[in-house]
């Protein structure tokens, strides 16, 4: 039962990793103008035999599709090509990144699945009071602030009330993992932000429509108690809307990813992607790029499978 | 014939019970739609009323809030409410423009692909899941960068991003529609498709598109402001809220105002159309409403 799940849903990731494998591909074909010239120099000769070398490195003399099933054979094979710049394999720049993000996202989304369930069941059952009201508010505001500005106040606060925080230490998982969470602790909290509003927002407006339900009747006819009937009936049926929008939320969340770790020079995968876009390193993006969407869909397959354990009956 | 059709669906893309939201009873649209106003009255009112430009140089550098400078001047002696207020103005052009462009694709995609049952519709909904599995900024970041660096090209990758949306909504309204009698009765009658579509289900398909654009606007002002923070969105000396704040930031010790002028005009805003969003939604779509 649980392997035929697994197996579905896999099925139904391999249309979209294939359209973003064909997206991340396409990207370097959407350069203006010859990839040669952004790479070498506007000096370079499109004819002469460094531009055919760059051309033929990067597989560029061959036709579209030929390009495309090179390049995501070697995906397979986890080769993702050379950096154009410092000429190191980007499959290895990746993965010495990847651990960063990892965590970070994590993190966040432990924060915001912690704060805002239980933010949007409160919320629902105190529906119209004054608590229901500020956590709306504050989960709007919650939504309006921009990620980068929460990190640049939140740098802006210690630096002025609390300049004994050192909020910017080196990362190294191997060497003392506790000290790297520890770091990214705020940066986590910061990238909660809108997501746990988001989430909270979901599970609001998901309780108040189960709680109108029969089975809520019956539970409640049947004696159960209030924290049970708003936990066991109903947060149980409330969840599935909310899982179902964590595709996007996921999403969302690493958009911020890209942005904090840029503010608090986390070497992750979003500081390595806005670098390699910054020194036109084109193969090192579109190895980003397919990753960290990679990642994404990961994230859902995990969440979606985590409320098929939770909940047999779907 | 065509004079009648004209003036009788071009009113109804804004239905009455939308107008009359606007102005009625709702306290969410009322506080969004007030602060809303207040600040394009702002935005739009600032430059008549402040003597000096967005890029002029009008006092030392780093000048704290004063009489003449109400928010301070930044590291160029330039004065911050008059660039805080002109990248309020750029913000919400570029933003509408985005929305407004893929508004367009994302209807007419929708309706294609809720009318076309089948693989027309499998298709074009499949490209739709690949697009929202990307993380829109980062999407963004790389299209911006292949593209270069323009505010045409900052509105266009922009509303490819939020084409889904709005193509989604359409596409599940289109479906309910195509199957009522109104929208068959003219396909009996031989109506183009293109033609049923404009005429019968646009007009149907409104509301649920409108109220979304208010969720699709906070979503490309605020990635508008990260592009322009990471010095991916509107160029210098055009001034952006997240430029101004990137700009900034070696400096925000000492002048915190440089920062927090153009964040919280960022969120001002941004709660504004959220609120406004909120109260629509509430009031024409009693399933999540509160």
């Amino acid at each position: 039962m649980e392997g035929s799940i697994l197996l579905r849903r896999l099925m139904l990731l391999v249309p979209v990793l294939f359209g973003m494998s064909v997206m991340s591909f396409l990207l370097i074909h959407l350069v203006p103008g010859d990839v040669v010239t952004t790479i070498a120099g506007a000096e370079i000769a499109l004819d002469s035999p460094e531009a055919e070398n760059i051309r033929r490195s990067l597989n560029l003399d061959k036709p579209l599709i030929t390009q495309y099933l090179l390049w995501i054979l070697g995906v397979i094979r986890g080769d993702l090509g050379y950096s154009l710049i410092s000429k190191v394999s980007v499959a290895g720049e990746i993965l010495s990144h990847l651990p960063v993000t990892l965590v970070l996202t994590a993190m966040a989304l432990g924060i915001s699945v912690a704060v805002g369930i239980p933010a949007g069941v409160l919320a629902s059952s105190r529906r119209g009071r004054i608590s229901d009201v500020l956590l709306r508010i504050a989960s709007l505001a919650g939504m309006a602030v921009p990620t980068f500005f929460a990190s640049v106040s939140a740098i802006l606060f210690f630096s002025l009330f609390a300049p004994s925080v050192r909020l910017f230490n080196t990362i190294d998982f191997g060497e003392d993992p506790w000290a790297g969470v520890t770091t990214l602790f705020l940066p986590a909290c910061i990238l909660a932000l809108s997501s746990a509003s988001t989430i909270m927002r979901y599970t609001r407006g998901a309780m108040l429509e189960v709680m109108r339900e029969q089975h809520i009747q019956t539970a409640r006819a049947k004696g159960a108690g209030p924290l049970r009937i708003l936990l066991r009936h109903g947060l149980r049926s409330a969840l599935l809307p909310v899982v179902t929008a964590s595709g996007l939320i996921a999403a969302h969340l690493i958009s911020g990813v890209v942005v904090v770790e840029e503010v608090f020079g986390l070497p992750g995968m979003g500081q390595l992607m806005l670098s390699a876009i910054s020194t036109r390193d084109y193969t090192l993006v579109q190895g980003t790029v397919l990753t960290i969407g990679a990642m994404v869909v990961l994230i859902n397959l995990v969440v979606d499978l985590t409320y098929h354990l939770l909940d047999p009956r779907i | 014939m065509s004079e009648r059709s004209k003036t009788a669906w071009w009113p109804e893309l804004f239905p009455r019970a939308l107008i009359r939201a606007f102005l009625g009873q709702n306290i969410l649209i009322r506080i969004g739609g007030v602060l809303l106003v207040a600040l394009l009255a702002l935005a739009l009112g600032g430059p008549l009323v402040i003597s000096h430009g967005p890029t002029d140089m009008v006092a030392m550098s780093l000048q704290p809030p004063s009489a003449a400078n109400l928010l301070g001047t930044d590291l160029l002696g330039r004065d911050v409410l008059a660039r805080t207020l002109d990248a309020a103005r750029t913000s919400l052009i570029v933003a509408f423009c985005a929305m407004a462009l893929s508004l367009l694709a994302g209807a007419a995609w929708g309706m294609i692909a809720g009318y076309n049952v089948g693989s027309v519709d499998l298709v074009l909904m499949r490209v739709l899941d690949v697009l929202q599995a990307f993380p829109p900024l980062l999407l963004a970041v790389a299209l911006v960068a292949v593209l270069g660096t323009s505010t045409a090209n900052l509105i266009f990758t922009m509303s490819v991003l939020f084409v889904p949306q709005f193509a989604r909504i359409a596409r599940s309204a289109t479906l309910l529609l195509r199957r009522r009698q109104f929208v068959l009765a003219a396909q009996v009658l031989g109506v183009s498709p293109l033609r049923n579509l404009l005429t019968h289900v646009l007009p149907n398909i409104s509301t649920p598109l409108i109220i979304e654009s208010t969720s699709v606007i906070t979503a490309a002002l605020l990635t508008e402001s990260a592009l322009s923070f990471l010095g991916m969105g509107i160029q210098p000396p055009t001034p952006t809220w997240g430029g101004m704040i990137a700009e900034s930031t070696s400096v925000m010790t000492r002048a915190p105002w440089l920062v927090l002028a153009p964040g919280s005009a960022t969120i001002l805003v941004v709660l504004a159309f959220l609120l406004l969003g909120d109260g629509l939604r509430d009031k024409f779509d009693p399933k999540v409403s509160g």
